[in-house]
């Protein structure tokens, strides 16, 4: 009997153990809030319109499914804005300056396009380092403002998302090569400067997607296997401390917001230069003086991805999944505005879901050792004696 | 000189919003709490105030009632929304800037859905006409009845009261004693006996009061008292923040920094108008970006001496001494 208890106990607390550690409080905190993310959708849907309620929320669940490539295709922006966010997360910075990296990522992708003859085999290769610079140059700033002037980041980034914006659209309507104002959009690419399709029918997604699940690989190992990583996350918990240990914390500052600065470019640089549906076509870009979403998404991603690269990618797929999902849901009459709605209130619950969550675990803790108690009332009294 | 009447006149109505929601923002900061969803509750106070306004235009009522009580509508709906954020970020301990963020993607969703629902458009237009063409009596004072008293808003008026208001709690009631201090060490206040958690909510709900007005207003002074979805306040919840950090923090300083920033966006888009900037032949694009690095320029300068208020960002745990 003794022995029963002891064996069943040490069970229960290498469940403990797993349950205890923070990945796995993580991912059901997202869990959670996914959940009642969701369930606050499907009750906005019920209020909007009952009778088709059940049907739109089992598309906006399962319509991902049916365009597949159109899900990976718009998870590569926001994968990598979101690594933007999250990388630099890690470090206790808040770059809610994705946007504006983003967007020059992409101006400097289109001018590389559009301006430079080269061969074909590595026009677009050049095209995407030239969007990885945009993004480093717009992140590269911000950081020497944080570690040199004490200039708060989340300030600096805003600021640099309008500047960005306007100046993208300004020198873009004032190139006549890149800019068609008659249509007000961009022209097309050359084809030598658009990513090779992965070959799915009917969506656009390429090789792009591969590059950034690689690039989210290399972040996980940088931020775990690296010293430079270690000091990164040891300055994201206390940057006294890491500067009393002799951390280099201005170098990484500003090292950290360059490499943020670069996915988020990399993401810009993906999402315009991807090949279009209709043969001779490609992305063009509208200049409306409108920041870009995805940046913003971005921090979603990174947050629902709890900023760790691995689960950054599972929490891109998911939005993704669901954004298509809500825009196939207006096939009975919703708005596909739902799913930011829906969004929004994940990462609301998200913030407090690792206390929700707890607060849950202790309650289910608690019943169970009630009924432990209940089922072997004589080995608790020799503990209570 | 004409030219100067019109900018100044054009600046005020810009400046009252971003004055109102930095206000907001101190009053939030200062007891610990870092706002950065301003912007949303902006757009909350704006698309309430508008819709408001919408179902009551056809009514006998007066332009400037209507805009009196469409404030308070707004008051309460910016109130009402930034208990989102003290239940989150006060009572369980979230990360204030992640909740924030997601007041700020809640609330242009939320607009466009609703509007698309039962407007089918982007968001509300109204048709009543809040502009005053001149004020009778003081308009006749010369200069200054020109500057302040002559094609403008009452909204200008009532932001400079609210100015004044906030600036005595803030500095000469035990209230705004006790939120300071909540901000700077919140573990000193709560041994003498404040309540560091109800300081913390007030602090928030007023950058929920002034921060409704704020969009009200914005909406009526700056778009005609129409709101949008897409475009939501354009940003001028962040431009309020920095203006807030270029401000020190301090309701006087704050004053001075909005109505910098405001006059560089009137001069931005009224090139036109400015004989000696037209002549330069810039492009238009180039002085909206402007207000943003003149403002990126001043923080530069700045905030090596800028004092945050200590405890910001720090969510209050009473068993952490």
């Amino acid at each position: 009997m003794q022995d029963k208890t002891v064996s069943s106990s040490k069970a229960f607390d290498n469940l403990k153990k797993v349950g205890k550690s923070k990945g796995f409080s993580a991912f059901t905190a997202a869990l959670l809030a996914i959940l009642l993310g969701l369930i606050f959708g499907y009750l906005i849907m019920r209020i909007a319109s009952p009778a088709n309620s059940f049907l739109g929320f089992q598309m906006l669940l399962i319509g991902g499914f049916k365009r597949i490539g159109d899900v990976f295709y718009f998870a590569t922006p926001i994968l990598m804005t979101g690594l933007a966010v999250g990388f630099a997360f890690k470090m206790g910075l808040f770059n809610i300056g994705a946007s504006g990296q983003y967007t020059m990522g992409m101006f400097f992708a289109l001018y590389v396009g559009f301006m430079w003859k080269l061969p074909d085999s590595i026009h677009w290769i050049a095209c995407i380092l030239a969007g990885m610079v945009g993004g480093m140059l717009w992140g590269l700033i911000p950081g020497i403002f944080k570690a040199f002037l004490n200039v708060n980041e989340v300030i600096t980034s805003i600021m640099f998302n309008y500047i960005g914006m306007y100046l993208v659209d300004m020198l873009i309507q004032g190139n006549a090569a890149m800019y068609i104002s008659s249509k007000t959009r961009t022209a097309y690419l050359p084809a030598s400067a658009q990513l090779p399709t992965l070959g799915i029918p009917h969506s656009s997604v390429n090789i792009s997607i591969i590059l950034s699940i690689t690039l989210a690989l290399i972040l996980f190992i940088v931020l775990n296997k690296t010293t430079f990583g270690y000091e990164l996350k040891a300055t994201g918990f206390n940057k006294f401390a890491s500067a009393y240990a002799g951390m280099n914390d201005k170098r990484n500052i500003i090292l950290t917001m360059v490499i943020a600065g670069a996915m988020a470019g990399l993401g810009g640089a993906f999402a315009i230069l991807a090949p279009s549906t209709i043969a001779g076509s490609s992305m063009t870009y509208e200049p409306v003086s409108v920041i870009a979403a995805n940046g913003f998404n971005g921090i979603a991603v990174a947050l629902l991805g709890n900023s760790n690269p691995i689960g950054i990618i599972f929490s891109a797929v998911f939005i993704s999944h669901i954004q298509r999902g809500g825009t196939l849901a207006s096939l009975y009459g919703y708005k596909p505005e739902i799913i930011d709605v829906v969004i929004a209130v994940i990462i609301y619950f998200s913030a407090f879901a690792m206390l929700m969550n707890s607060t849950v675990a202790n309650l289910i803790k608690k019943r169970y050792s009630k009924k432990q108690s209940v089922k072997i009332p004589p080995a608790d009294q020799k503990e209570g004696a | 000189m004409d030219t100067f009447y019109y900018l100044i006149q054009n600046t005020l109505p810009i400046a009252i919003p971003l004055l109102l929601v930095a206000l907001g923002g101190m009053f939030s900061e200062r007891s610990g709490v870092i706002n950065i969803a301003l912007e949303g509750i902006m757009l909350v106070g704006a698309f309430f105030g508008c819709l408001f306004v919408y179902f009551v235009q056809s009514t006998s009522l007066d332009a400037q009632g209507i805009l009196l009580l469409g404030m308070l509508v707004a008051a309460g709906a910016g109130f009402l929304y930034s208990l989102l954020l003290s239940l989150a970020a006060v009572t369980m301990k979230a990360d204030q800037t992640i909740t924030g963020t997601a007041l700020n993607m809640l609330i242009p969703a939320a607009i466009l859905l609703f509007s698309k629902m039962f407007f089918n458009s982007d968001g509300i237009t109204t048709s009543k006409n809040f502009y005053i063409k001149e004020v009778p009596f003081l308009s006749e004072v010369p200069i200054l009845g020109k500057l302040f008293f002559q094609n403008t808003y009452i909204t200008v008026y009532i932001g400079i009261l609210l100015l004044v208001l906030s600036a005595i709690v803030f500095y000469k009631t035990k209230f705004g004693l006790r939120l300071r201090a909540c901000g700077e060490h919140p573990h000193a206040a709560d041994s003498v006996g404040i309540n560091v958690y109800f300081m913390r909510y007030a602090g928030v709900s007023l950058s929920g009061i002034l921060g409704g007005i704020g969009g009200f207003f914005y909406a009526v002074g700056v778009m005609n008292g129409n709101t949008n979805g897409h475009t939501g306040v354009a940003g001028f919840g962040f431009l309020a923040l920095a203006v807030m950090i270029f401000g020190q923090w301090k309701p006087f300083k704050i004053l001075l920094a909005a109505l910098f920033f405001a006059f560089l966006r009137t001069v931005a888009y009224s090139i036109a108008l400015i004989p000696f900037l037209d002549t330069l032949n810039i492009n238009q694009t180039f002085y909206k970006m402007l207000p943003y690095i003149a403002t990126m320029v001043v923080l530069a300068f700045t905030s090596k001496k800028s004092r945050a208020p200590k405890a910001e960002g720090i969510p209050y745990d009473k068993g952490l001494r």
